[in-house]
């Protein structure tokens, strides 16, 4: 069953309106002219409320009526429950996505396109960063971050090619919480002084005890699967000041995704976190000491509020010697991670480069 | 002048110390080459020393001397040594050639000085009174003069042969194979914490395990302070004896390696 999704359209020409990284606003690449996304969700409140009251009509009829001999293969229950077929409605082709997808592009004409409901009512974000830093920005990130690895395989240098490159509105869960409870350390002071032949070592031990709140504004988890979370935490932070009040017209141009980890689930990731920084600021108060150990911790983990978020990543797929590379960037401050391979020849080469010269040098200053 | 009372005294206290004295021929010594006041030595020790010292000293025509004395008095052990030297006419021909080793035994001080002879270098000084270090920590007097004296006869075989004992042509440093496996395996380590930085530099996609930059403004309340003593330990462990020496060298063409054992 294919449901109606929608494409912003430009008032003047009706070709596809993209949202600017550079200009924050909504331009058309036919005719040139550029909206304010706030001028352009009104004009299409209208048409998404009507795609939306066509999608429920669908969904009134009859099971069959749309159906008849089919080729292929049947999906099974998992696959049919995670898969939603969509029309263009620039080319009318059908688009087929899974049931998170918030924002694609036709794979037919391109045309940028919203999928109405996933971003609505309860799974309506609270608030969007858009992007700020255009694909241009991500593939010079990417070649900078290539830069200065010397152990990094010259043809992976030469021969990488970016196999897709992709802004994606990730969808985070921003946590205001607040970590109290007691840490005890074990403590000590450590003196030594001389009498006549002997050295003497004098070891006063304490237990230290430091208790308090600490409260954290908006830590941010990414509710989505589909996104690597280690990718997801290396490419904090992000500035808050950027934040604004979510609208759908920041989503054409970019694909975007509603969360399908809930933010109950999210919240352990926030926990652990939270009460980590918790026990190293309690730490920082502790001085005075020649060592300092954690013994015990006693923290307690109270969320106070939590916000739906989209946020900008650009995601780089590479592929080299049969392997997938991700980088992602974050698309507000432009900080890219992603791991990179490393050459068995050029590590050993300075392995035992280094060693030789060494070796050498310090042969040569025992003989001399 | 002050310098000169510090010998006069100090040479004066040596007599008194090393009660008779025995005029030397050769040499123009006016005491035997090795004075044991301290009474570290057997007479049959001192009597064999005595004459490998000799025998030594006219083959080189450089003496080599052994003075022990229970305490230095208060003088550096250089000074004493040196006023040793001078006021009992050490040494061979205009240039007083020769090498002196004191013991002091009360603070266990040494000093090593030697005048006119290229056999003994401040390198080779730094070998010599290491070699025999090694005897007089272990208390063993004999073993380390006897070190002293056979050292010596080396290194004054070693300058005849134009080749004296210094940094660059030292014999006794040789670069074993044991030496081979140490250094190379010393030097494997800085290759290897070297690589590891660099492929770590590989790896930025790490997950964060805090959560600093999200605490609120004034967002950190301490509210409990405890620092409770529970006890003191104390541990006495025995200093090792001081073995490192020092070089310098003074206006009368003499050089010191000083230190204590």
């Amino acid at each position: 069953m294919a449901t109606q999704v929608t494409n912003y359209q430009c008032p003047s020409c009706t070709g596809p309106l993209h949202f600017s990284a550079e200009t924050g606003k909504l331009k058309c690449e036919y005719c040139g002219s550029s909206f304010d996304p706030a001028e352009i969700e009104r004009l299409y409140q209208e048409k998404t409320q009507a795609a939306a009251e066509a999608d429920r009509q669908e969904d009134e009829k009859p099971a069959g009526a749309a159906s008849g001999a089919r080729a292929g293969s049947e999906w099974d229950e998992a696959e049919a429950a995670s898969l939603r077929v969509y029309n263009c409605p620039s080319c009318g082709a059908e688009i087929l996505c899974d049931g998170t997808t918030a924002a694609t592009r036709c794979v037919y004409c391109g045309n940028p396109s919203v999928v109405p409901g996933r971003l609505s009512g309860n799974l309506k974000p609270d608030y969007i960063i858009p992007f700020q830093l255009d694909r241009q920005a991500a593939v010079d990130a990417l070649k900078k971050h290539c830069r200065g690895k010397p152990l990094l395989p010259r043809a992976f240098r030469s021969q990488n090619r970016i196999e897709q490159l992709q802004g994606v509105y990730v969808p985070f869960w921003l946590y205001d919480c607040e970590t109290s409870g007691r840490v005890e350390y074990s403590a000590n002071t450590v003196r030594t002084w001389a009498e006549g032949d002997w050295d003497v070592t004098e070891r006063t031990n304490y237990l230290v005890t430091r208790g308090g709140t600490v409260r954290f504004e908006q830590i941010p988890v990414d509710g989505s699967t589909k996104m690597p979370d280690d990718h997801m935490d290396a490419i904090e932070p992000f500035d808050y000041a950027g934040l604004v009040p979510f609208s759908l017209a920041y989503l054409p141009g970019y694909l975007a995704d509603k969360y399908d980890v809930d933010q109950q689930a999210s919240a352990e990731r926030a926990r652990k976190r939270a009460e980590q920084s918790a026990s190293e600021l309690f730490l920082a108060s502790v001085s005075g000491y020649d060592s300092v150990t954690e013994k015990d911790r006693a923290l307690d983990f109270a969320q106070k509020d939590v916000k739906y978020a989209l946020l900008p990543v650009w995601l780089l797929n590479t592929k080299w010697n049969g392997k997938d590379y991700l980088f992602a960037m974050n698309g507000q401050t432009g900080k890219l991670i992603g791991d990179l391979p490393v050459s068995r020849g050029l590590a050993c080469a300075w392995l035992f480069g280094i060693w030789a010269v060494l070796s050498a040098l310090a042969i040569l200053i025992q003989v001399l | 002048m002050k310098r000169r009372m510090i010998w006069f005294l100090s040479a004066l206290l040596a007599l008194l110390l090393l009660g008779g004295t025995a005029l030397a021929a050769g040499s123009g010594r006016k005491i035997d080459l090795v004075t044991d006041a301290a009474g570290l030595l057997t007479d049959s020790q001192r009597a064999f020393l005595e004459s490998r010292a000799e025998k030594l000293s006219e083959q080189y025509e450089c003496d080599v001397a052994i003075v022990t004395v229970d305490s230095l008095d208060g003088y550096a052990a250089a000074d004493y040594n040196e006023a040793v030297y001078r006021q009992y006419g050490l040494g061979w021909g205009a240039e007083k050639s020769g090498v002196c080793l004191l013991l002091g035994m009360e603070n266990r001080d040494y000093d090593l000085m030697a005048q006119g002879s290229a056999a003994f270098t401040d390198y080779g000084k730094r070998v010599l009174s290491g070699k025999c270090r090694e005897y007089f920590q272990d208390d063993d007097w004999y073993g380390g003069f006897l070190c002293y004296i056979d050292t010596c006869g080396e290194f004054l075989q070693y300058a005849a042969d134009g080749k004296p004992v210094d940094k660059g042509s030292d014999p006794y440093n040789k670069f074993t194979f044991l030496d081979a496996v140490i250094t190379l395996s010393v030097c494997f380590l800085p290759g290897l914490v070297t690589v590891l930085i660099m492929k770590r530099r590989m790896k930025t996609a790490v997950p964060q395990t805090e959560a600093n930059a999200y605490v609120a403004k004034d967002g950190v309340l301490i509210t409990e302070t405890s620092d409770l003593f529970l006890n003191t330990t104390q541990n006495r462990v025995r200093r090792a004896r001081e073995s490192s020496g020092g070089a310098s060298a003074d206006s009368s063409g003499s050089s010191h390696e000083s230190g204590k054992f």
